[in-house]
């Protein structure tokens, strides 16, 4: 059985942290409106049979491309370290991203 | 010489004869881009040093007497989402600002290989979310026909390109009606081909079950040897059939004498702008001139559910593939105590507001319940849609229908009513929906200057018979003039 929803605050939050994304509590509102308004526009799509139906799949291919299962010579090296924004010999040279103690916490940005 | 008005055959032509030289007629579109486009900002990199070096070369092979390609010395611009070695590609986001691939996309690299110039990048929705281009980190497109509009989107600095006469040819990214609606807007032709016709590699994805590559140009017979260039196989991306391709050239000649058009019905005309309700009856006449029988159908369940099940789609798609910009792998990184808050700044910082929206519209739909009761719904939806166009075109040879229920829309019209902007894709997405063939076909103008065009659609992989048609009509109904970017203002003012 098919049931319509609505999202709330809490199911907000949550879906916040699922996608890695902040928002200011004031623009809560907005995007609760926003998402509600999309899945209202679905609702009426629940409504259609679709009980013998199998999800979508594409299966209209002709000719599969298919390229041969061997290994393959690649001579980029150099170019690609040439272009790192700090090169170290063979290597890239990157600043430590995590576990830093010299930043503070920030509020929602 | 007027080069900006040649169109890419004649360039081609022109060239391998020795009439003109491919570095005269890229300074000439180049000096047109520096002039004019400050009023519309459709062009956000130029890549003049490659562009000359790739011109040159092209001008060497014709005095050697080498076969410099199909499409030698002709200039073309490419969407910001398409991967082009040695110049930076941006998705016009910030979380993509400073970042220059390794590769040309295998579309990009089809182009230079038939001896077409790449002469920069083109203006977009950040990331293709939108139809409006005007969430780019590089500011507004403007519409070429009338400044105070918007030129449609995502692929809006393509189309408004082609219409301003920058280059007669310019790549795009269709996922819901991305090319068509933007050459709708600018009064061009675009083509979303099958899926499956055109290699998607090194196109930087907003959601792979609906992507596909398109051009956009300014007539029919340039349209079809673009298609010739641009398809075929590739072994980078497997989704791309490997079938033998007719000419797509030679076939767009074949007329339409004897086949079946059927024209569409079934909707609320009264929600459609009347100037585009009449450039269907035009079409329409235009078929029935050239010899085709037209007939009507119906197509209740994609008219009602398409807009609804795309979005469904779509945004669960872009969920998924935007997860990899997390400040580490790709893209803006920021800093953060923990590894989470990094993640977090990163994405808050790098995506701008429409793209964050979506993204969380997007998880939302594939989190426990949502996913039961809207995204596999949504999946089964789609099968029934595409199988409403196959049994369509059981019994038709195409069909013709608006592409978009509006004429340009009104600059900031997306801040005021965002879920009228989704629903202008209730025509054109079926087309990605069920991975159909399709072209938005101008059919001429308003009085005012506003150009109407209809969409054309035909069964999956007749992309050749779609070409024929719509040659066929571009053959009555003539084919678009340059947009007078001279004039300050376009139409509007």
């Amino acid at each position: 059985m098919i049931k319509k929803m609505v999202m709330d605050e809490e199911r907000l939050r949550e879906v916040l942290g699922f996608s890695c994304i902040g928002l200011p509590e004031e623009e809560y509102a907005e995007v609760l409106d926003r998402v509600n308004a999309v899945l209202r526009m679905c609702d009426e799509m629940q409504e259609l049979d679709s009980s013998n139906v199998s999800p979508f799949e594409w299966d209209v291919i002709k000719a599969p491309a298919r390229r041969k299962d061997s290994p393959v010579a690649w001579n980029g090296r150099e170019r690609l370290l040439d272009r790192a924004p700090v090169r170290e010999g063979d290597f890239f040279r990157v600043p430590r991203i995590i576990a830093r103690d010299d930043i503070e916490p920030e509020e929602e940005e | 010489m007027e080069f900006h008005k040649l169109s890419v055959l004649e360039i081609a032509e022109g060239v391998k004869n020795g009439i003109w030289r491919a570095s005269e007629i890229l300074s000439a579109h180049l000096e047109r881009i520096r002039k004019f486009d400050g009023r519309i900002n459709s062009v956000v990199t130029l890549s003049e040093e490659s562009a000359r070096k790739e011109a040159e070369a092209v001008d060497r092979a014709v005095a050697e007497g080498r076969d410099p390609g199909p499409l030698a010395g002709v200039p073309f611009l490419v969407k910001d989402n398409f991967c082009t070695e040695g110049i930076r590609t941006t998705c016009c986001s910030k979380m993509l600002e400073d970042w220059i691939p390794d590769y040309d996309a295998t579309a990009v690299k089809r182009m230079k290989e038939a001896g077409a110039v790449l002469i920069g990048k083109t203006n977009m929705d950040e990331f293709a979310m939108g139809s409006t281009t005007e969430s780019s980190i590089f500011g507004p497109t403007l519409n070429p026909r009338d400044h105070s509009r918007v030129p449609g989107g995502s692929s809006g600095g393509s189309a408004a390109a082609v219409a301003a006469g920058f280059a007669p040819i310019a790549l795009g990214s269709d996922t819901g009606g991305s090319v068509r609606q933007p050459s709708a807007f600018c009064g061009v032709q675009g083509m979303k081909p099958s899926y499956g016709q055109i290699s998607r590699y090194g196109i930087v994805a907003y959601a792979s079950s609906l992507d596909q590559v398109g051009p956009i140009t300014r007539n029919m017979k340039d349209m079809a040897a673009a298609i010739d260039v641009l398809t075929g196989a590739d072994a980078n991306d497997t989704t791309c059939d490997a079938y033998v391709r007719p000419s797509f050239s030679d076939a767009a000649l074949s007329g339409i004498k004897g086949k079946k058009v059927a024209v569409l019905t079934g909707f609320d005309s009264e929600s459609i702008d009347r100037p585009l309700v009449e450039a269907i009856d035009r079409a329409a006449e235009h078929c029935r001139s050239a010899g085709a029988e037209i007939v009507r159908a119906a197509l209740p369940i994609t008219m009602k559910h398409a807009v609804a099940c795309y979005y469904m789609v779509a945004l669960g798609d872009a969920s998924s593939k935007l997860a990899c910009f997390d400040g580490m792998r790709y893209g803006h990184h920021a800093d953060g105590k923990s590894l989470f808050e990094m993640y977090k700044r990163s994405r808050n910082q790098g995506f701008g507001r429409e793209v964050r929206k979506r993204i969380l519209i997007g998880t939302c739909i594939l989190t426990r319940g949502y996913y039961e009761n809207y995204y596999v719904p949504a999946t089964k939806v789609r099968q029934m849609i595409a199988d409403e166009y196959a049994e369509l075109f059981r019994n038709v040879d195409a069909l013709i229908c608006p592409i978009s229920p509006a004429l340009p829309y009104r600059k900031g019209l997306v801040e005021e009513d965002p879920v009228r902007i989704y629903l202008g894709d209730a025509f054109s997405s079926a087309a990605n929906l069920a991975g159909l063939p399709s072209v938005s076909l101008n059919v001429g103008f308003t009085e005012e200057g506003l150009p109407t065009n209809v969409q054309l659609m035909g069964p999956r992989f007749g992309d050749a018979g779609l070409l024929a048609l719509a040659l066929a009509i571009e053959n009555e109904a003539g084919s678009p003039a340059i947009a007078e970017i001279e004039k300050k203002g376009g139409c509007g003012e």
